[in-house]
């Protein structure tokens, strides 16, 4: 029992938390520090989120009044904030994961500093989320960044998904970085700048109906009659955004069934943006209508990177 | 590890602890819904967590009923049950201002 040691030293100390010395050595290549503790039977950890230091205790004897302090917390009537600490009580298969976002929370994030005080608390955590996705696609963890956007799936529904992914796709910081400054120059009440805030978010989701995220479950005939509709509707912007071989493959099938020449007669132009230099090939497609001074076509609808105006 | 490194460790009182202003403490599946029925809380027959005043099924905080065994974490405030999602996590995070 390589653990064994552990287990001896907890026999002997009862109710007292121990403290592992040299916390870095009990790392393995599997899983982190928790995880291996938890291999020892009836122990339980407590983690001090301040100083990242991780106690052990012999679970069987917490001692009774922490069991008490625990359960006064919980319950709201007896509850008297701040004559304890705050227990958060986690599963230990659970604990990295809300251990590696809070890390990724601290990094500062301008724009998501700058809009967390106005914003609904849901728009706030689906944009942590993508940013949190965004980070783990750019460390080439791409299971781990799809696992996240499933999870704000469960959580918000396709419309919070739909966020998310306009948020990784720039949607979110273009707009912002367009309306921010204006709306916090020229609005003084705090809860006016909320609802000027949350309404753009809004007015972000309206706009995105036909910005189509192409993933596994996209149907081609599907997506391909909703973008013809929109065509014959007259809607000024349409966007299919995809990644990764199968759904990039999907989106040039799509536009295929839509046809070049279709677009064309319902004076639309099409712009295609395929990238394949990077490990994961992307492909952007942006369908905007025509105006009538070919001075002002479709460049002046808005799309990722032009920061311009969403209505 | 060997059973020589016995005296790798320092002795921490529970006293020393409780002036932190939060602690984080990790259990195993089978530990947690142990505490959870030690906070009061009853477990129906198809393993659903129970409200302690009302009886009903509790809300998890993405909304659906939440049995005991996908209890991820309970989480201090109006005492929140999550599943392993980040997304509730999250939720709980910005609803609390955090």
């Amino acid at each position: 029992m390589a653990w064994a040691w552990l287990a001896t030293a907890l026999a002997k100390i009862g109710k007292f938390l121990i403290r592992p010395k040299d916390q870095k050595a009990l790392k393995d290549e599997s899983s982190r520090q928790t995880n291996v503790f938890s291999k020892v039977e009836n122990t339980y950890i407590i983690q001090n989120p301040r100083t990242n230091e991780f106690y052990v205790g012999n679970y069987p004897v917490i001692p009774k009044e922490i069991l008490e302090a625990i359960a006064k917390q919980f319950d709201p009537q007896k509850h008297e904030a701040g004559e304890q600490p705050e227990f958060r009580l986690v599963r230990n298969d659970f604990h990295d994961d809300i251990d590696d976002f809070q890390a990724h929370l601290e990094k500062d994030d301008e724009l998501l500093r700058r809009i967390a005080p106005y914003i609904a608390p849901q728009y706030e955590s689906i944009f942590r989320l993508a940013s949190y996705a965004k980070s783990r696609y750019e460390q080439d963890e791409r299971e781990r960044g799809d696992e996240i956007r499933n999870q704000v799936g469960l959580q918000y529904g396709r419309a919070g998904r739909k966020l998310c992914n306009l948020y990784l796709k720039g949607y979110v910081s273009d707009m912002f970085q367009h309306y921010l400054e204006p709306i916090l120059a020229s609005v003084r009440e705090r809860s006016e700048i909320s609802v000027r805030l949350n309404e753009l978010i809004r007015s972000l989701v309206r706009f995105s109906e036909h910005v189509y995220f192409i993933h596994p479950g996209s149907r081609v005939g599907v997506v391909a009659a909703a973008v013809k509709i929109a065509v014959e509707r007259g809607v000024p912007y349409i966007a299919l955004h995809s990644a990764g071989v199968r759904n990039v493959g999907k989106t040039y099938k799509i536009v295929e069934v839509v046809g070049l020449d279709f677009l064309e007669k319902n004076d639309y132009a099409i712009r295609q943006q395929p990238t394949t230099t990077a490990p994961i090939p992307f492909f952007d497609v942006f369908i905007t209508k025509r105006l009538p001074d070919p001075a002002q076509q479709a460049d002046n609808y808005p799309r990722p990177g032009s920061g311009d105006p969403i209505q | 590890m060997t059973p020589e490194n016995v005296e790798e460790y320092d002795q921490i009182k529970w006293e020393d602890l409780l002036k932190e202003k939060r602690l984080d403490l990790i259990l195993t599946r089978d530990q947690l819904v142990a505490i959870i029925r030690q906070l009061g809380h009853k477990i129906d027959d198809e393993g659903y967590v129970l409200d302690r005043e009302t009886g009903e099924r509790v809300l998890s905080i993405d909304g659906g009923e939440i049995k005991a065994d996908d209890v991820a974490a309970a989480l201090p405030g109006s005492e929140v049950l999550i599943r392993k999602n980040i997304a509730s996590f999250s939720q709980y995070l910005a609803e609390r201002g955090l």
